[in-house]
């Protein structure tokens, strides 16, 4: 079959043991690994690539993942020898180009979101929020104020709270209220008996709705003695249009394979820089780039460093990617970016709400919910059912079953890079799955049935564990 | 609409207790085990542990989703359902007899006076669907 | 082409279709006293200014000839095969999500199938997760795996053999949230077995090259129920030497980012996880596995989902979601090209490079060469030697010298990991030892 691994269609090697290193150390049992030719890797893995779907295959409209299209530009010149070949041992003389970029690159995303300074050596959104939170953990602890607990909205992203666990805090979730924001009225009572180090807020929303009230949540925090983390998961919403900084966030992580363009790779690698107002700055991971007169160095003076979260300073390559976006779009291009996902997202809602329940009747930011609570009732098909038949339509699935506030939850962000053609199109191919889901929804339960296999048994998966080509 | 036996008692957390002597047998409700979806694995107490009631005792896992189990009564734990373990499936299709889990040895025998009666988790359930 | 102007038309068209009469009611919800803020950046540039400036900047970093770079300390040049790059840049692998759809991602998930079962073969173990952000991060993550196992909130590690100042730093870092107790031998010699350890870290090779038989201590060390955990800086040894597996592991990690991908100035990087099957339920990261459709077709699909954050939230094995994907695809790609004989032959070869060197290196009068088994890194005593002099002397001459270490460790002063890689015949390190005598004499 074409998703077969490349281990049923070439020989095995037999494999021989290295004969010259000292016997008490040398392997015994050799690697079972495939002796292919060059030919044979490129045929299995090109047929291979034609099982994926990426953005340049179609819309991709996968709510707070923001896959917006990946500009070439990026991969040619990241992949520049005098970038890809650079040991990051070398000394500060031979990578004053690098070095340069991460600098400039701190002193930008400094200026668009509202901080002093940002740390770049986050691997991912998840490190950026585990980052933070070590870094709100030792200020607290600098100002001797210790405080144990963050608060975390029923909404959130579940690495939030994960994040929260492993940088050593107990968690409270807050209730949002009807309109998904945060019920400031349930955080009042909490603040009243609790001392809080954080609450963790994604702005907008995981429903793609602004939090209203996040001046008055903001000062409510700071009252508190607590401080404020913005997941910048949503940041496309806002790029250019409003900062964190300036809401009263403290902190804040940003996802630069979502909002900067740079590719999500299929699983990475991404990047989670963390941005900090000033009385957190001391605190930062080391090294940080500095300069000098006319010369970049990595400073490692900072002795209230939480320490090292990479080997070495993060996932520079993926870096350089966003700093090129940013350079291509500059302030002018940045806004219309933000102007035109905002317009997408809301120009589609407004053409589904004929089409499928829109629960939120509210102006959105960059992305929405559509519920499919409704159909399932009336017509048993499901929001899983759903992404499954946009599928056999040529289209990846907007995010399901989150957040959980939402029963069937569909959620779409169109991003900025999407025509309006293209957008009609996605709009006719919902209105022919809901319309089928009432005439022969055997037919949407059964899909996909274009794709090399059908939905797959996820029990079976779990229950008769086959993790590798041997086992 | 999920099947409720009358003869049993329930908990908020949609178990399940029966009683004999002094000793509890507990299990997950039809409702529980319906939500969960195919339950692949379950984490169990091991015998003799001790435990107060509404401590977290094990974890049922199914593919989407885990939950965890709640002991209702206070007591120590005589028996686990092996059958159970080497087929999570028996707790989906029989999960009032052969899916049954836990049996206790109850410290104080009136706590199931605590517990819900067949027609308050009918209400219960009436809210939650 | 797509302009500025275009796209405000786009704009303009769309904003018809909605009840808001203009673009900044869509953002009616935003503090007027925050809204459209002044923010110092300059216009965008077009692509061609763009390719210039970066060039500009690129320009400023000084690359060595690979074969005249004796730099590595856990990064390391190695040839990528073009056919890797070429088939990474597909973008229907490069521009895709997350396999959560796995019908249109078997692309993805056959070749992460394929990765874990690579990690799995190499290291000796069983199974392996889908990869983590670098090596570094991977230990704290196998430490916490450990804690999970033995259901204990916090445990007490002892870390065997040289460690990276970089590694141990972010080690500590991620110890702040976890408060486990952690101690560093450097020296197998200077640590006694007791009661109360919890998991033992074997650096293998260790963060200068060598690789050290810990047998005896493993075997004493299992008797008392103890945990073992391998960290292999460089995973290429292992097509060689004996596996963690064949030593006895329970987890191994490590930096697989030279099996396949570039140096980069040092990230992305590419963290591995490997493992026993029956602690499946306790690895962190993603995982791939195989099942079938309802036709009996066999596809590949994530598993073990409720490990992870986006169902067991805080109660997940880690909160990693993102990990190296790509870097993932590209080692499989690798590893399949390559196979046991290219990667047999790749490793013997360093091996012997390595021994050449180490040879060579200890007929210069004043250095001292480090006698254990060494593999791509050999650690080198320069005594009253200026290391950094000599390698600015070896700069004017075209040459990448070895690390300093006292650069990471005022303790480590007079000594230097110099280092082998796949391009070096044995007339450069031949003309690198020339450089060293020249050196000292003059």
């Amino acid at each position: 079959m074409d998703n077969s691994p490349i281990f049923e269609k070439v020989s095995i090697s037999k494999g021989y043991i290295s004969s010259n290193i000292p016997e008490a150390l040398r392997r015994e049992k050799p690697c079972r690994l495939p002796e292919a030719s060059e030919a044979q890797v490129a045929r299995h893995y090109t047929k291979l690539s034609t099982l994926n779907f990426g953005v340049d295959s179609g819309m991709y409209p996968l709510g707070s993942c923001t896959m917006k299209y990946n500009y070439k530009i990026l991969e040619r010149l990241a992949s520049l020898p005098e970038f890809l070949n650079l040991h990051p041992l070398q000394d500060e003389e031979d990578t004053q180009g690098i070095l340069e970029i991460m600098y400039k690159l701190d002193q930008l995303l400094s200026e668009l979101f509202g901080y002093s300074h940002f740390t770049l050596q986050p691997s991912a959104g998840a490190q950026g929020e585990h980052t933070g939170l070590l870094i709100i953990r030792e200020y607290l602890k600098s100002i001797g104020d210790e405080r144990d607990l963050v608060l975390i909205p029923d909404s959130a992203h579940g690495t939030n709270p994960a994040s929260a666990i492993m940088a050593g805090f107990r968690i409270k979730k807050i209730s949002s209220d009807k309109w998904g924001n945060v019920d400031v009225d349930k955080l009042k009572k909490v603040l009243e008996k609790e001392k809080v180090a954080a609450i963790m807020l994604t702005n907008p929303s995981t429903l793609g709705l602004f939090e209203n009230n996040i001046l008055k949540i903001a000062e409510m925090i700071h009252e508190n003695g607590g401080l404020l983390y913005y997941d910048g998961a949503n940041a496309n919403a806002l790029l250019g249009m409003a900062r964190p900084g300036d809401m009263g966030f403290d902190v804040c992580h940003l996802n630069l394979h979502k909002t900067f363009g740079t590719p999500h790779g299929g699983g990475g690698p991404g990047a989670g820089p963390v941005g900090v107002s000033a009385r957190l700055v001391p605190f930062l991971p080391k090294p940080m780039v500095e300069k000098e007169g006319d010369d970049y160095f990595l400073d490692t003076s900072n002795e209230k460093s939480i320490g090292m979260m990479h080997g070495f300073y993060g996932n520079v390559n993926v870096l350089v990617k966003a700093y090129i976006y940013i350079l291509l779009h500059g302030r002018d291009g940045l806004e219309l970016v933000c102007e035109k996902a905002v317009a997408n997202a809301n120009y589609l809602m407004e053409k589904l709400k004929d089409v499928i329940n829109v629960p939120y009747d509210r102006v959105c930011m960059h992305e929405f919910v559509i519920s499919a609570g409704k159909l399932k009732k009336e017509t048993g098909v499901s929001a899983l059912d759903i992404a499954k038949a946009l599928i056999d339509r040529g289209y990846h699935p907007p995010t399901i079953y989150f957040p959980l506030i939402v029963s069937e939850c569909l959620m779409i962000e169109p991003t900025e890079t999407e025509d309006k053609e293209s957008m009609d199109k996605f709009i006719d191919a919902l209105t022919s799955i809901v319309k089928e889901a009432s005439s022969n929804s055997e037919a949407i339960k059964a899909t996909p049935v274009t794709t090399i296999v059908g939905r797959l048994d996820e029990v079976k998966a779990v229950k008769e564990p086959k993790l590798t080509f041997f086992s | 609409m999920h099947i409720i036996k009358d003869d049993l008692y329930y908990s908020e957390e949609h178990e399940w207790v029966s009683v004999e002597g002094n000793v509890a047998t507990i299990g997950v409700t039809d409702y529980a085990q319906d939500a969960l979806g195919d339950i692949v694995f379950v984490e169990f107490p091991s015998v003799d542990d001790e435990f107060t009631q509404m401590d977290e005792i094990g974890v049922l896992e199914s593919v989407k989703t885990v939950s965890n189990l709640y002991i209702p009564v206070s007591g120590r734990v005589i028996e686990v359902n092996e059958a159970a373990n080497e087929d999570p499936a028996l707790i989906n299709s029989s999960p009032f007899d052969e899916g049954w889990l836990v049996k206790i040895e109850m410290d104080e025998p009136s706590e199931v006076e605590d517990l819900l009666s067949a027609a308050k988790y009918e209400e219960l359930l009436g809210e939650e669907e | 082409m797509e302009t500025p102007d275009s796209l405000r038309l786009q704009l303009f068209e769309l904003i018809k279709e909605l009840p808001a009469n203009n673009v900044d009611q869509l953002y009616k919800d935003i503090p007027k006293s925050i809204f459209r803020p002044d923010i110092g950046i300059a216009d965008g540039l077009t692509e061609p200014k763009v390719q210039l400036e970066i060039e500009r900047v690129a320009n400023n970093n000084t690359i060595y000839p690979k074969q005249k770079s004796f730099l590595g300390a856990g990064v390391y040049y190695r040839h990528i095969p073009a056919i890797v790059d070429h088939l990474v840049n597909r973008s229907e692998f490069f521009t895709a999500y997350t396999p959560y759809q796995p019908e249109i991602s078997q692309g993805t998930l056959t070749a992460i199938f394929e990765f874990q079962t690579y990690m799995a073969e190499l290291t000796g173990m069983e199974i392996s997760n889908a990869s983590l952000y670098d090596g570094a991060t991977a230990l704290s993550e196998s430490i916490q795996m450990v804690s999970r196992v033995s259901n204990k909130k916090t445990v007490n590690v002892s870390v065997i053999g040289m460690m990276s100042e970089n590694y141990r730093s972010v080690l500590e870092t991620y110890n702040k949230g976890f408060n486990n107790e952690l101690s560093y031998f450097d020296d197998l010699a200077e640590f006694r077995m007791e009661e109360g350890v919890d998991a033992l870290v074997f650096m293998y090779p260790n963060f200068f090259g060598q690789v050290i038989d810990y047998t005896s201590l493993i075997e004493e060390a299992k008797k008392l129920g103890t945990a073992i955990i391998f960290c292999v800086p460089n995973p290429l040894a292992l097509m060689i030497f004996k596996t963690p597996g064949e030593l006895g592991a329970d987890i191994v990690c490590g930096e697989a980012i030279s099996l396949g991908s570039y140096p980069a100035f040092g990230g992305p990087g590419l963290g591995f996880l490997t493992t026993r099957q029956d602690l499946v339920r306790n690895m962190p990261g993603r995982i791939v596995g195989e099942t079938e459709d309802a036709k009996g077709n066999k596809g590949f699909v994530l598993t073990f989902q409720t490990r992870e954050q986006h169902i067991r939230r805080e109660r997940a094995t880690s909160n990693i979601c993102s990990n190296q994907g790509l870097l993932a695809l590209r080692t499989a790609i690798y590893f399949s090209y390559m196979g046991q004989s290219g990667l047999v032959d790749l490793a013997e070869d360093i091996y012997e490079k390595t021994q050449y060197l180490k040879k060579k290196l200890s007929d210069i009068d004043g250095l001292e060469v480090d006698r254990n088994v060494s593999f791509q890194d050999a650690l080198v005593y320069f005594g009253e030697i200026s290391i950094n002099a000599l390698n600015g002397f070896l700069k004017e001459n075209g040459v990448l010298g070895g690390f300093d270490l006292s650069k990471m460790d005022e303790d480590l002063d007079g000594y230097c990991l110099i280092t082998v890689n796949d391009y070096m015949e044995k007339n450069d390190i031949d003309e690198l030892v020339a450089y060293i005598e020249e050196f000292i004499c003059g």
